[in-house]
């Protein structure tokens, strides 16, 4: 097949049968669709938009937010084939290992697998993204020699890690999932990839223990069902929510949610702005801390980041700071650094301060949720409303790493930190976030702590998986598109057993 | 100079205070803070021996006027008998970096700074 299939053109209330349907056109599911083509496998991938943006199908994702400022619905996301690499970042960094573990000081965390599960799916997955070689916390690397060495920091709880970045073309956006893998999917004999096809009900069995059909519609009026062995749901972490909690056909309660974890625990990772103030003495920072380089065939970025270990003893979260531009400092902190570092027995007339921001984790948090409203969209579905929350305590457990990034900078005679926030005021005035939608079909082997279970097969129904981010129990301080694909080509490897 | 501190002496014989503290084996710094207590010349010398070992006596004393705006309890005489026992004979330097390795660090004005050196300013702002 060279072109892609349009669901304005199948005829209305026809059935249309095949192996595996895939929902959603995002990475998630293109990444699923790739890994499982060459099987001898039918698979239809149904993607709500067509190849562009249209303000039409982008109104589906209207809704509504409460509690504290969070992106709108409808722009925190893209309704189109690649969904949110239409307008993603390109910053990749996989999971810590401690992100996987039980951490006694986060409720609700622990993965039903460990980070090793993953470990032979990253390299696939950084490929998919158009990163570099999957080496992202050895400082044995090319661009060390090339940059220069890391800020030196004395022994403690946070180091110098990385990001790497999906390929961007000159001025281009990173890896667009929908353009760069268009003619793969075109290409494969046994994949059909359907679009503006907008699944709107996922219609179980009378018995609830299998999908029977899924009824798809489209925005010129047209309705007809698809029928498969096997269904994966990958319309991303919020979408996911919509579509298990309105298909409440069979299931009053929706899909999945028979102990009302669907749409519990939303996580996003909180970006605020100029957190702190880095001071290096010497003036010497090598420029991978400020800006993205190129070198040993990938383009990446230094991070700060907490060890496993410091999260472990000082029962902190995940973060990712990033040194952001030259800042000037006030009289006192000229001051406070020509007597610190005097005192320190070091030559500070070159010093150079730097504004930080970072990334942070959340912890898991049952009524951080989607729920349904009673607006509906004009396929009749309801409409959502996120209810987005925030502790004082996220903040200053963020606090307490910089402190730490302080003393080591003291031990190491290298610099010095100044926290800029301590006020929850003050933090949410810059508040950002990474649009990153996570833990809202969480992940577990119990199905009263997990929608679905460690193969991502949704506890109860025989057929149905769900792919993408919505899975994790926790977010961790990475970004998740790279994680959610070594998630997903693991469900393929899944699959290919179920289907074997 | 915090009440406290002459709450305390009030309480002793000074005799007794003084001898209390050449008995530490601080002598010289002791000698500053019998001085100190009695009265004579508080403001000019009181911790010479201990700022000596600041080469930024004025930024210094900036940031110690903010430690004592920050903590109305600072208490001078208690902080310069602790730093005379903590320093002995390393230099500021590694006094500050011992600090900083256990963890002994404190926030002034948003600054994460070693505890001896935020004393020592203090000193420094109280003797400026
Ligand atoms: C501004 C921005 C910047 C970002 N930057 C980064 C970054 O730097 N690094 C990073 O790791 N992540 C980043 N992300 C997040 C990233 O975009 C997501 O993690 C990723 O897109 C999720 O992939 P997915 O396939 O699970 O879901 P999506 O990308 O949301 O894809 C879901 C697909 O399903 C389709 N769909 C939805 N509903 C239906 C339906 N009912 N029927 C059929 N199809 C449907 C949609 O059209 C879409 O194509 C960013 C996101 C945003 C918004």
């Amino acid at each position: 097949m060279s072109v892609f299939s349009d669901a304005r053109t199948v005829p209305a209330g026809s059935t249309i049968e095949t192996d595996l349907v895939i929902i959603g056109g995002g990475p998630a599911g293109i990444t699923l669709a790739l890994a499982l083509a060459e099987k001898p496998i039918r698979i239809l991938m149904l993607e709500s938009g067509g190849t562009s943006f249209d303000d039409k199908t982008q109104a589906l994702y209207d809704g509504t937010e409460t509690g504290v400022h969070y992106t709108p619905l409808n722009a925190t996301r893209q309704r189109y084939l690649g969904g949110g690499t239409n307008h993603w970042g390109g910053w990749c960094r996989p999971l810590d290992k401690g992100d996987f573990e039980k951490r006694s000081w986060v409720p609700h965390s622990g993965w039903p697998f460990a980070r090793t599960e993953l470990d032979r799916y990253y390299p696939r997955a950084a490929s998919l993204v158009e990163a570099g070689p999957f080496d992202f916390d050895s400082n044995s690397k090319p661009w060390i020699d090339q940059f220069g060495a890391p800020l030196k920091l004395g022994a403690g709880g946070v180091y110098t890690s990385w990001f790497q970045f999906s390929k961007m073309r000159g001025s281009e956006l990173p890896t667009n999932f929908g353009e760069r893998y268009a003619d793969d999917l075109k290409r494969l004999p046994h994949l059909t990839t359907m679009l503006h096809a907008n699944v709107t009900n996922i219609a179980l069995a009378q018995d609830a223990n299998s999908v029977d059909h899924l009824d798809v519609a489209t925005l010129t009026g047209r309705k007809f069902a698809v029928k498969a062995k096997h269904v994966v749901l990958a319309t991303g972490g919020i979408e996911n929510v919509r579509l298990l909690l309105a298909s409440n056909g069979v299931m009053k309660q929706g899909i999945g949610n028979g102990n009302d974890l669907v749409g519990r625990f939303f996580m996003d990772n909180p970006i605020p702005r100029q957190t702190a103030k880095l001071v290096v003495f010497n003036g010497n920072l090598a420029p991978y801390y400020t800006d993205n380089q190129n070198g040993g065939g990938a383009i990446f970025r230094a991070t700060l980041a907490p060890t496993d270990a410091f999260k472990r003893t000082s029962h902190v979260m995940g973060s990712l700071t990033t040194v952001e531009n030259k800042v000037d400092l006030d009289d006192f902190g000229n001051a406070a650094v020509a007597a610190t570092a005097s005192a320190l027995g070091v030559d500070a007339s070159n010093a150079q301060a730097y504004a930080l921001g970072c990334g942070m984790e959340l912890k898991p948090e049952p009524d951080r949720r989607l729920t349904l409203t009673g607006e509906r969209d004009a396929l009749g579905m309801p409409r959502l409303r996120l209810h987005m929350s925030i502790g004082d305590e996220d903040f200053a457990l963020y606090r307490q790493t910089m402190k730490e990034l302080g003393r080591q900078l003291l031990v190491a005679r290298t610099g010095m930190i100044h926290l800029d926030r301590s006020a929850r005021e003050s933090w949410l005035e810059t508040l950002d976030w990474g649009n990153h939608h996570v833990g809202t079909t969480r992940m577990h082997n119990d199905p009263k702590q997990g929608v679905v279970d460690a193969d991502l097969k949704v506890h109860g129904i025989g057929n149905l998986f769900v792919a993408g981010s919505s899975t994790f129990p926790t977010c961790g301080a990475s970004n998740p598109t790279m994680n959610l694909l070594a998630v997903t080509l693991r469900l393929a490897d899944h699959l290919k057993r179920v289907f074997s | 100079m915090s009440k406290g501190w002459k709450d305390s002496v009030a309480r002793r014989p000074l005799l007794a205070a003084i001898g209390a503290l050449v008995g530490i084996g601080v002598a010289g710094g002791a000698l500053y803070e019998a001085s100190g207590v009695l009265g004579i010349g508080r403001k000019s010398g009181a911790y010479e021996d201990l700022l000596a070992g600041l080469q930024d006596r004025e930024d210094a004393a900036k940031v110690g006027q903010a430690v004592l705006t920050g903590d109305p309890h600072f208490h001078t005489g208690h902080a310069a008998r602790a730093l005379r026992v903590r320093i002995g004979k390393k230099t500021l330097s590694e006094v500050l970096a011992q600090d900083a390795v256990q963890g002994r660090i404190v926030e002034t004005q948003g600054w994460v700074l070693p505890e001896a050196f935020t004393q020592l300013c203090a000193l420094a702002a109280e003797a400026s």
